[in-house]
């Protein structure tokens, strides 16, 4: 980051005695707007589709959600299930579909297949991986020690072992959520009030071709990024000591498929690029045919341990 | 050497028919007591003044006694030769040659070795890739690196010619008896300097090996139009087939869709690793120190190795040996101050070459002036230089030392500070000041330094050995710091303060030793064989890393990012063979090997070109090769920012390498015009990229991706000169693609630099001895680029949480094209003459229509004013670099 944004400053400065620029008509043709249809879905849970259409680079106006859609699930080629529209409210703040019996199984490949007026019919397949179980969740080499603003810092290591399968390459999406007490002295008896999870975002210098910090929290990676089925990841947390104690550490871990991966993983890469001119693009990976954006499968396991020294 | 031909000569060799007289009826004499074959040979010459020429590993063991006076020489040799298989036989009236019944009824033709150094008359500087031509025979050498000729003939009288491009002709009738030495000096023409292009010279194509080899003149790259009134090497490359740049304002240069850090840049026989000063806009290399430059393309000889793309030999400038002599240049963007002499007459010189750009003094107060009015204090500057320094010593006609050095320095600097107050209304009604402190210091500087300590040894006519100790440095160092605070004014208070700064530094360094050897045992033979060790410091990585506000550790120190030493080695072998006139190759091999990191790799290049002179005017050649590189360039941008990050192959990284095989032809339907015309098929693997997305200060090699490139296509020169009219036009259809596992989805993407169509036309013109005209047109398919033309934004519940993420929709990486590239320059150059001194002032403009060619295109956001509310409105721009601009040079030297 450093270098990419020295090195762009650099160059700017090097064409500021002679570098023209003016607003052009592009010499290329923007694309129509295609569907974009995005779902991550598990099992046991309902399919949940957002359909929306992706819009020219140039258009300022807000996100244009499809509410006249028809969303089908088949399991192979047979017709399953239409999703009905759920317009916003509640916990999603955006239009969306979902299935109103069907819950994805374990190993089956679903085709999701949506049509809208005025868009080219998109499809795209995708099926909910075995879930990988957490072997032992353990947390060592546990510090406290003061910081900023009269905060405590945690540090700590998050052991994970796992089950992985051997002699296939499987994919994982690892979240720690870290469980923080509010709390309330009275009379020198201490109340908790509330209790509230916090997922952990880790910094992207652990990143390499295997593994990845998520941007909205924990890391992706393939099972060849560690050796013998074991991650032992450091993690570092702040609290108020006046009116927070800290709990649990959460351990999610999702055995994703391969296009949940990848998308991920990519658009992660997309997010934290600096952008700019001079440099190089991160292309997203894509499963719908004919459109944007991502139908993938993902199965989990959970463990939770208490920080304690 | 096991065939060491001998010879006995005595008088002169070559004797009028006016005065011939058989030579066997001479009268001779001989006397001998248990005396050898070889002895008695001895005495038999050189009486009557006759020449008996033998080899003597023909010569039988035998010992002889007798006594013979006044007998003729045919019975002389009747009586030493009997029982042996030794004939003889008179070649002219005073030559005997002897010969072994079992060769060919034609008795061995007597040869000698016609060697030394050609340079120039008024300079001393040795002619490299100068021709040494027998008349009248397709017998001919050329001059190496260093001015040595070697050249095997018949006994007896030949006319041999002398010639380099931009030097008068000098022809010598030799009479060759024995091995010969002969320095030349040529004279430079005055009048007209030579096309930049020496292979337009069809004689001299027919004359010499030539694959995919272009040789640079220095006098016409000064000559041609130059931005900003700069001459420079690589941007002439530029102006030849297969050879691209990005665009305005892209460093380093791609041989037929390779890298830039696929080039083997040498000077005087170093590997140096940076080309470019200002981002690319210039190269390193100044003109005023340049001697030569040689570009090979493809089938590369076995000497050459490390770099699978191309070889660019630059040679600098030894020194005059005859007269003290200086230069001075002066132009809008830089200077430039030469200076050169003998130390001792003939025998030592020096030189020295320093440029120094003025680009410091326009953008430190145009960014001044800019800063101001962001009511900041501060400017950014950027300065450049480059020293040439030479010493070359001649011990004697067998031995010659050099010592060569460049430095080369660019600096960049960006700092600013800014103070503000702002005032604020407490909840009681009073008001409160606050004070900003935001400061920032940014800073980038690179550099290369090259030396060289060179041995030239004749070992014989025939053997020349060059030893080469080297040492070449490039540095990179960025420096970053950033404060911000802010403080309550009354007391002092801080509320808020940060700090974060970082040093990267990277480079390599080498130290290496080498020798080579010419071989040139016949003019059938030429050969090359050597070896050399090169020990590699690499030096990736941060030193020190610290961000404050982000959360990330106080201290990053690197990680895996540690110096890397490793060692590279090779061994080569190569034969000029000369079939016959029409019929020659170059068979070699090299075999090298790298080791790093207790991983070794070792590798077998094989080299092969053919050339075939089908009519008088037409000759087809061929070539195959292979090459590995043990080096990877890694670069986020391809537009050859000196951040670029030299690495070496690793037990993790495999070393990169091509095959590369090519099939052309040469017609030169007149003495006017040269047409070449070569295709060529080159398949690249193990090329290594950063991944997408890849955060660069972690370790490389746990972020990098390996994959292969395929590049192919029709190149065509044809070079003309009528009169005083020459020029050239050059033409390349070409494709180049590229595969990475973690690029693009590993899905296969045109290379940036895929360039489709590539044309270029040179042309100068001498209107009088005062005055010259040049002018140069450029049109280039666009290059290959990634456009974000569509979006959408995404959440997702429990993956995704809100705010939604915007996702930028590329299609695919390269997808689209930037419009045709063209440019046409011109320039007028005119020379005067005052006493001792020359003037030449060159006036010109680069981009003469000021064609708009976009360096790239930006999504740019402004607001507008809608119904008295700003309005975010979102448009490309298009930004290009380097609009008219018209340019004055000044030099004079005496």
């Amino acid at each position: 980051m450093l270098r990419n944004l020295l090195s762009e400053a650099f160059c700017y400065c090097i064409l500021v005695a002679s570098t023209c620029e003016r607003p052009v008509e592009l010499p290329f043709d923007i694309p129509d707007p295609r569907l974009v249809v995005v779902c991550n879905f598990t099992g046991d849970a309902f399919f949940i589709v957002q359909v929306s259409k992706s819009r020219s680079a140039l258009d300022q106006s807000p996100e244009e959600y499809i509410a006249n859609a028809k969303v089908d699930i088949y399991q192979g080629s047979t017709f399953i299930e239409t999703l009905e529209l759920v317009p916003r409210g509640g916990e999603i703040r955006t239009p969306y579909y979902i299935t109103r019996e069907l819950k994805p199984k374990q190993g089956i490949v679903y085709t999701i297949r949506v049509e809208a007026p005025g868009f080219e019919t998109v499809m795209a397949q995708s099926s909910v991986p075995q879930a990988t179980e957490i072997l032992s969740f353990n947390l060592s080499d546990i510090t406290v020690s003061p910081a900023a603003g009269g905060a405590l810092q945690y540090d700590y290591t998050a052991e994970i072992s796992f089950d992985d399968t051997p002699n296939e390459l499987n994919y994982y999406h690892l979240n720690l959520y870290q469980q923080f007490f509010a709390y309330e002295l009275v009379e020198g008896d201490t109340f908790l009030i509330d209790s509230t999870l916090q997922t952990i975002v880790f910094s992207n210098s652990i990143n390499n071709n295997s593994l990845l910090a998520y941007f909205s929290g924990g890391i992706l990676f393939e099972d060849k990024a560690f050796l013998f089925n074991r991650i032992a990841i450091p993690v570092l947390v702040q609290i108020k000591p006046e009116s927070e104690i800290i709990g649990k550490v959460y351990a999610e871990l999702r055995t994703v498929s391969e296009e949940y991966y990848k998308f991920h993983q990519t658009l992660n890469r997309q997010q934290n690029n600096p952008g700019g001119a001079f440099t190089e693009p991160v292309i997203v990976y894509n499963n719908i045919e004919n459109g944007h954006g991502i139908f993938a499968g993902y199965n989990a396991s959970t463990d939770s341990v208490f920080v304690r020294r | 050497m096991k065939k060491l031909l001998f010879s006995i000569t005595c008088a002169f060799y070559w004797i009028a028919p006016a005065f011939a007289q058989d030579p066997l009826e001479q009268k001779v004499n001989l006397v001998l007591k248990n005396a050898t074959l070889e002895e008695a040979l001895y005495q038999l010459s050189g009486q009557a003044g006759i020449t008996l020429s033998f080899s003597n590993d023909i010569l039988p063991k035998k010992n002889i006694t007798l006594r013979l006076r006044r007998y003729r020489l045919s019975e002389a040799l009747n009586i030493l030769l009997r029982d042996t298989p030794l004939r003889y036989r008179a070649i002219n009236s005073s030559i005997v040659a002897l010969y072994k019944i079992d060769t060919p009824k034609t008795p061995a033709i007597l040869r000698f070795t016609l060697s030394g150094f050609l340079e120039d008359a008024q300079s001393g500087e040795p002619l490299i890739g100068a021709n040494v031509y027998v008349e009248g025979s397709q017998r001919g050498a050329i001059t190496n690196e260093y001015g040595f000729f070697s050249l095997t003939l018949p006994a007896g009288e030949a006319d041999i010619q002398f010639s380099y491009t931009g030097y008068e002709s000098q022809n010598q009738r030799i009479a060759l008896q024995s091995n010969q030495q002969l320095n030349i000096a040529l004279k430079g023409l005055v009048a007209l300097p030579e096309v930049v292009v020496v292979a337009n010279d069809s004689s001299e194509k027919a004359r010499r090996l030539a694959w995919s080899d272009e040789i640079l003149s220095i006098a016409e790259v000064q000559t041609l139009p130059a931005l900003g009134g700069e001459s420079d090497l690589i941007r002439t490359t530029h102006l030849l087939p297969g050879v691209q740049t990005g665009t305005d304002g892209v460093g380093g240069i791609h041989v037929r869709g390779g890298n830039p850090g696929q080039n083997l840049i040498l000077i005087d026989g170093v590997p140096v690793y940076n080309i470019s000063h200002a981002a690319g806009v210039f190269s390193i290399f100044n003109t005023s120190a340049v001697r030569s430059a040689r570009l090979v393309k493809g089938g590369f000889p076995a000497r050459y190795g490390g770099m699978l793309s191309s070889v660019l030999d630059v040679r600098t400038k030894e020194g005059n040996k005859k007269h003290l002599a200086g230069a001075a240049e002066v132009g809008a963007l830089s200077g430039r101050l030469s200076l050169e002499g003998p130390i001792e007459k003939d025998k030592s010189s020096f030189f020295i070459s320093g440029r120094w750009s003025f680009l410091d003094w326009y953008i430190r107060p145009i960014s001044e002036q800019q800063k101001r009015a962001r009511r900041e204090q501060g400017s950014n500057g950027y300065n450049f230089y480059d020293l040439n320094a030479k010493l070359n010593f001649t011990l004697s006609d067998a031995d010659r030392i050099y010592l060569s050095y460049y430095q080369g320095s660019d600096e960049y600097d960006n700092y600013g500070r800014r103070s503000d107050r702002l005032t604020l209304q407490t909840q009681d009604g009073e008001s409160e000041d606050y004070l900003f402190d935001q400061s920032y210091s940014e800073g980038l500087d690179w550099g290369n330094k090259v030396a060289a300590l060179r041995w030239n040894h004749v070992f014989s006519s025939r053997l020349f050995a060059n030893t080469t100790l080297t040492y070449s440095n490039l540095s990179v160092g960025v420096n970053y710091a950033a404060s911000d605070s802010l403080r309550i004014a009354s007391n002092n208070q801080v509320l808020f303060r940060s700090f974060d700064f970082g040093r990267y530094r990277s480079g390599i360094e080498d130290v290496g030793a080498k020798i080579d050897f010419d071989l040139i045992p016949s003019t059938r033979h030429y050969f090359r064989f050597g070896m050399g060790v090169t020990r590699h410091q690499f030096r990736p990585g941060v030193l020190f890393y610290n961000d404050s506000a982000s959360g990330i550790p106080d201290s990053a120190e690197t990680t895996g990012n540690t110096a890397i030493d490793a060692t590279e080695y090779a061994f080569y072998l190569e034969d000029e063979y000369n079939i016959s006139n029409r019929f020659m190759l170059n068979a070699g091999l090299r075999i090298a090997g790298f080791s790093v990191r207790n991983r070794n790799y070792h590798s077998a290049e094989p080299r092969l070109s053919v050339y075939w002179q089908a009519l008088s005017k037409l000759s087809f050649k061929s070539s195959f090769s292979f090459s590995k590189q043990y080096l990877h360039l890694l670069s986020n941008s391809d537009i050859g920012l000196p951040t670029d990050l030299w690495a070496p192959a690793t037990a993790r990284v495999k070393p990169q390498s091509a095959w590369q095989t090519e099939l052309g032809f040469d017609y030169v339907p007149n003495q006017h015009i040269n047409l070449s015309v070569e295709g060529y098929y080159k398949k690249m693997e193990n090329l290594l990229s950063f991944s997408e997305g890849a955060f660069f200060l972690n370790d490389w090699e746990r972020n990098v991706t390996v994959g292969e490139g395929l590049s192919y296509g029709l190149e065509a020169l044809l070079n003309w000169r009528y009169g005083k009219t020459k020029g050239w036009i050059s033409y390349s259809l070409s494709w180049t693609d590229r595969q990475f596992e973690k690029v693009n989805l590993g899905q296969r993407y045109p290379f940036k630099f895929d360039r489709r169509h590539d044309l270029k036309i040179v042309l100068t013109h001498r209107l009088n001895s005062w005055c010259e005209l040049s002018a140069d047109w450029v049109y280039s398919s666009g290059f290959a680029y990634s456009l974000p033309l569509l979006q959408y934004r995404i959440e997702i519940p429990g993956v995704i949480p809100p705010p939604p993420v915007e996702v930028l929709d590329y299609g695919s990486k390269n997808k689209y094209r930037m419009p045709y590239y063209h440019r046409l320059d011109i320039g007028v150059n005119f020379y005067y003459r005052t006493g001792k001194l020359e003037h030449t002032a060159n006036v010109g403009v680069y981009n003469l229509y000021d064609r708009r060619n976009p360096l790239y295109y930006s999504l740019r956001t402004k607001y507008i004013n809608e119904n008295n509310d700003l309005r975010p409105v979102k448009e490309f721009v298009q930004v290009w670099l380097i609009p008219i601009l018209p340019s004055v040079n000044y030099s004079i030297k005496f």
